[in-house]
C-alpha cells in the first residue's frame, strides 16, 4: 500500500514537472521591435498663407499621433505592416509657396529621411513642381491642388486630397439660376484650380442665359484692397458675387464689399468658414449660397455630428493647438489616414508602387476616421464620393437646398 | 475710364458716385501710403538707404494694436498711441544696434543689414505671433457711412482723420520747433548740419524713431480692416517706395503726394481697367512721372 502510494506521488511530481516545464518557454520572447517609418509634409509655412500650409502640416501630425496611439482602423497602436508594428515619424520642409522651393523639399526628404509618401505642396505650381520630379524620385505625391488637370499627367504616383473644384460650376450654375439668379460678378484666385471653376461656372452660366458682366482673377495672397473691385461690381447691379477663394480672403473682399455699399448677396465655396463667420456673421449673409460639405455643418453644429469624426478632430486640434484649423487641414486628414491604411494593406513601407495600388481599397473598407468620407480613388488619383453640398444662408444659420451636388465619376475618370 | 456722354439724370448721378467711390477708396488707402512714405523718406534722409524692414514695422504696428485691444483689453486709441511708443523705441534700438555702427559702411552693406532685418522681423513675427492671420475686430468694425452715394467704412475714415492729424503734427513739428529744423537740416545736408552744430547722431535716432513710429501708427490704424499677417508689410511697402519716389528722395511733402497719386491709380485702374494689373499701372505711372520729373515731384538737385 506504501509502496503503491509513493508509486503514486513520484508519478504526480512527475507529472506536474513536465506540465511546467512544457508551460515555460525555452527562451524568453522579446516583444516585436516597433520600427519607425517616415513620413513626409512639404507645405508653406511661412509667409502670408502660412496658416493653410500649417492647416496640412498639423493635420498630418495629428493624424499620425493619432495612428500612433490607435491604429489606423481603431485596432491598437501604430500601423500594422504583416507582423511587423510601425510608429510613424513625420518630416517637413516649409517650401514658402515656391516651386523651386517645393521640389528642393522634395529632394531632400527624399534623399536625407528615404520618405516614400509625401503629402503636399499646397497650391497649383508647387504641386505640378512636384509632379515633375516624384516619380523619378519614387515618392508618392499628394498635394493639395484641386486643379483639374493634374489628373491628366499620368503620374502613377499621384494621389490628389480632393476633387477638382472646377466640377462643381455646373451644379453651382444651375443652383444660382434655379434661385433666379441672372446676372453674376466673379472675383477668384489666380490659383489654377479657382480660375478654373471661375472660368468654367461662368461658361455654364452664360450657357444657362445668364450674365457675367464681370470677372477678376487677383492674386489672393497679396490683394488686401478689395475696395474697387467691389465698387466696380456694385455698379454692374449683380444679383450675387461669387467669390472663388479660401476663408480669410472671402472674409477681407466681403468686408469690402459692404464697405462700399454693396447690399446683395454672394456665392462661396467650400473653404468659406470660421473667418468669415467672425468678421462678417452669418446674419450679415442672408440669401447667400455657399458650396459646403459635413465639415462645413458639422462644425457649426456639433450635434449633427453622428459619428463624432468631426467633433473629435476640432478638439484634438483646440488642445493641440488653441485654434480653429484651416480648411486645408480636412482633405489632409483623410488623405494620411488612407495612405497609412494602404501601407497596411499593401504590406509594405517601401514600395510606393504597391502602397498607392492600394489606396482605393483603403477607401473602400469605409474604416477609416475620415473628415469627409471619399469612397473610392480613381486610376488618375483623385478621389471619388465625397461630394459636396449646396447651403443658403438663412437667419444667421446654413440651411442645406442641394444635398449632393453629384458630379458623374465618367466626368473624373 | 467713365463713359462721358451719359443720356439721363439718373446714370449721370450714378457714374459720379460710382467715380467718387473710387476716389475715396484711393484716397483712404493713400492715407497708409502716406504715413508709410512718410517714415521712409525721413529715414532715407538722414540714413541714404531705404529701410526694407520698414514694412515689417508696419507689420509689427499691426500687432501690437491686435493684442493690446484683444488680449489686455485697453481701448484702440490706446492701442494705436501704444503702438506708435513701442515702435518709436524698437526704432531707436534698431538704429542705435545696427544702423548707427555701420554708420561709415558702404551704402550696399546698409542696403542687406535692411533686408536682414526685414527677413528677422517676419521670422520673429511667425514665431511668436503664428502663421494664422488675426482678424482685430472693432465694435463698429462693420459700421458703414454712406455719404452721396458713396460709402465708407467707419475705420477707413477713422484712418482718414487720424492720418490727417498726424501730418498736421508732424508737418507743425518740423517747421515750428529747433529740433524739427535740425531733422530738415539733417535731412537735407548731413554734412552741413554738422558744421552748423547740430547734433546728427541724435537727430537721426530721432529721425529713426519718429520713422518707425509712424509706421506703427500706419499698422495700428489699418490693423481693424485687414487680415493681420506677418508678410502683410510687403505689399504697402512697395507702394509707399515708390511714393518716396515719386515725390523726390527725403521730401516729406513729396512723398505725401506722390502716396496719394498712387493710390488713386490703384484703385482707378482696378476699378475701370483690371484689378489684375493695378499694380502694374501703379509702377507704369511711377515710371512715366519719373522721365517727366526724374528728381521727383519735389526732389534736389542730383
Amino acid at each position: 500500500m506504501v509502496k503503491k502510494d509513493i508509486y503514486i506521488l513520484v508519478l504526480t511530481i512527475i507529472t506536474l514537472a513536465i506540465l511546467v516545464a512544457c508551460s515555460q518557454p525555452s527562451q524568453p520572447q522579446k516583444p516585436a521591435e516597433v520600427k519607425t517609418v517616415k513620413y513626409g509634409v512639404v507645405c508653406v509655412q511661412s509667409g502670408p498663407i502660412a496658416f493653410m500650409g500649417l492647416g496640412i502640416l498639423r493635420a498630418v501630425q495629428l493624424a499620425t499621433s493619432n495612428i500612433n496611439k490607435n491604429g489606423t482602423t481603431g485596432l491598437g497602436p501604430g500601423l500594422k505592416v504583416g507582423d511587423q508594428a510601425y510608429k510613424i515619424e513625420v518630416v517637413s520642409y516649409d517650401d514658402g509657396f515656391d516651386p523651386a522651393k517645393s521640389v528642393a523639399g522634395y529632394r531632400q526628404l527624399v534623399e536625407m529621411h528615404g520618405v516614400k509618401v509625401i503629402q503636399g505642396p499646397m497650391g497649383c505650381p508647387c504641386a505640378l513642381a512636384a509632379m515633375k520630379i516624384n516619380e523619378e524620385l519614387g515618392v508618392i505625391t499628394a498635394p493639395l491642388c484641386a486643379s483639374d488637370n493634374t489628373r491628366k499627367m499620368g503620374d502613377k504616383l499621384y494621389v490628389q486630397e480632393r476633387m477638382p473644384v472646377q466640377h462643381y460650376a455646373l451644379p453651382l450654375a444651375k443652383a444660382a439660376w434655379d434661385r433666379g439668379y441672372r446676372t453674376v460678378c466673379i472675383v477668384s484666385d489666380l490659383a489654377d484650380s479657382w480660375s478654373g471653376m471661375s472660368k468654367e461656372f461662368k461658361n455654364q452660366f452664360e450657357k444657362l442665359g445668364g450674365q457675367v458682366p464681370a470677372l477678376e482673377i487677383v492674386d489672393m495672397s497679396k490683394t488686401t484692397d478689395y475696395h474697387s473691385i467691389m465698387t466696380n461690381f456694385k455698379s454692374k447691379n449683380p444679383d450675387i458675387i461669387f467669390v472663388v477663394m479660401y476663408d480669410e480672403p472671402i472674409a477681407l473682399a466681403v468686408s469690402h464689399a459692404f464697405e462700399v455699399g454693396y447690399n446683395g448677396k454672394f456665392m462661396f465655396p467650400s473653404e468659406m468658414g470660421p473667418k468669415t463667420e467672425q468678421k462678417i456673421g452669418l446674419d450679415k449673409l442672408d440669401g447667400s449660397l455657399v458650396q459646403s460639405h459635413e465639415w462645413t455643418l458639422y462644425r457649426k453644429y456639433p450635434d449633427m455630428d453622428k459619428k463624432g469624426a468631426v467633433t473629435n478632430v476640432l478638439r484634438q486640434w483646440k488642445e493641440a493647438y488653441n485654434e480653429t484649423p484651416a480648411q486645408t487641414a480636412v482633405p489632409s486628414w483623410d488623405t494620411c489616414y488612407m495612405l497609412a491604411r494602404a501601407m497596411e494593406i499593401a504590406g509594405t513601407v517601401t514600395d510606393p508602387y504597391a502602397i498607392r495600388a492600394a489606396c482605393p481599397k483603403a477607401l473602400q473598407e469605409g474604416k477609416l476616421p475620415q473628415l469627409i468620407p471619399a469612397t473610392d480613388m480613381l486610376d488618375n488619383g483623385l478621389p471619388y464620393g465625397a461630394f459636396e453640398n449646396l447651403c443658403v444662408i438663412k437667419d444667421g444659420k446654413y440651411n442645406v437646398i442641394v444635398d449632393k451636388l453629384i458630379v458623374p465619376r465618367s466626368v473624373l475618370e | 475710364m467713365p463713359p462721358i456722354s451719359i443720356n439721363d439724370t439718373g446714370d449721370r448721378v450714378f457714374v459720379v458716385a460710382e467715380l467718387g467711390q473710387y476716389l475715396v477708396n484711393g484716397i483712404s488707402q493713400g492715407c497708409l501710403y502716406c504715413l508709410l512714405a512718410s517714415g521712409l523718406t525721413l529715414m532715407l534722409g538722414i540714413l541714404g538707404v531705404p529701410n526694407f524692414a520698414h514694412g515689417s514695422l508696419y507689420m509689427l504696428g499691426a500687432y501690437i494694436a491686435f493684442y493690446v485691444v484683444m488680449l489686455l483689453n485697453v481701448s484702440y486709441l490706446m492701442s494705436i498711441l501704444l503702438a506708435a511708443v513701442i515702435l518709436a523705441v524698437l526704432g531707436l534700438v534698431i538704429y542705435r544696434f545696427l544702423f548707427y555702427p555701420m554708420r561709415d559702411a558702404p551704402h550696399a552693406n546698409l542696403f542687406v543689414a535692411a533686408i536682414a532685418l526685414l527677413m528677422i522681423l517676419e521670422g520673429a513675427a511667425l514665431l511668436w505671433f503664428g502663421g494664422e492671420t488675426k482678424w482685430l475686430i472693432l465694435p463698429y468694425s462693420n459700421d458703414i457711412i454712406t455719404f452721396g452715394g458713396m460709402s465708407l467704412g467707419v475705420q477707413r475714415l477713422i484712418i482718414i482723420l487720424a492720418t490727417l492729424m498726424v501730418m498736421l503734427g508732424l508737418e507743425l513739428f518740423i517747421k515750428k520747433t529747433a529740433v524739427g529744423a535740425a531733422l530738415e537740416a539733417t535731412a537735407q545736408n548731413r554734412e552741413g548740419a554738422m558744421l552748423c552744430g547740430i547734433k546728427v547722431t541724435q537727430i537721426a535716432a530721432m529721425a529713426f524713431a519718429i520713422g518707425t513710429a509712424l509706421a506703427g501708427v500706419a499698422g495700428a490704424l489699418i490693423a481693424p480692416a485687414v487680415m493681420i499677417l506677418p508678410s502683410m508689410g510687403l505689399g504697402p511697402l512697395l507702394v509707399a517706395f515708390s511714393a518716396v519716389i515719386v515725390g523726390g528722395l527725403g521730401s516729406i511733402p513729396g512723398a505725401v503726394l506722390g502716396a496719394f497719386i498712387l493710390a488713386l491709380v490703384e484703385s482707378l485702374t482696378s476699378g475701370y481697367i483690371s484689378a489684375t494689373y493695378s499694380l502694374v499701372f501703379v509702377f507704369v505711372a511711377m515710371i512715366l512721372m519719373l522721365l517727366i520729373r526724374p528728381r521727383g515731384l519735389f526732389g534736389k538737385e542730383l
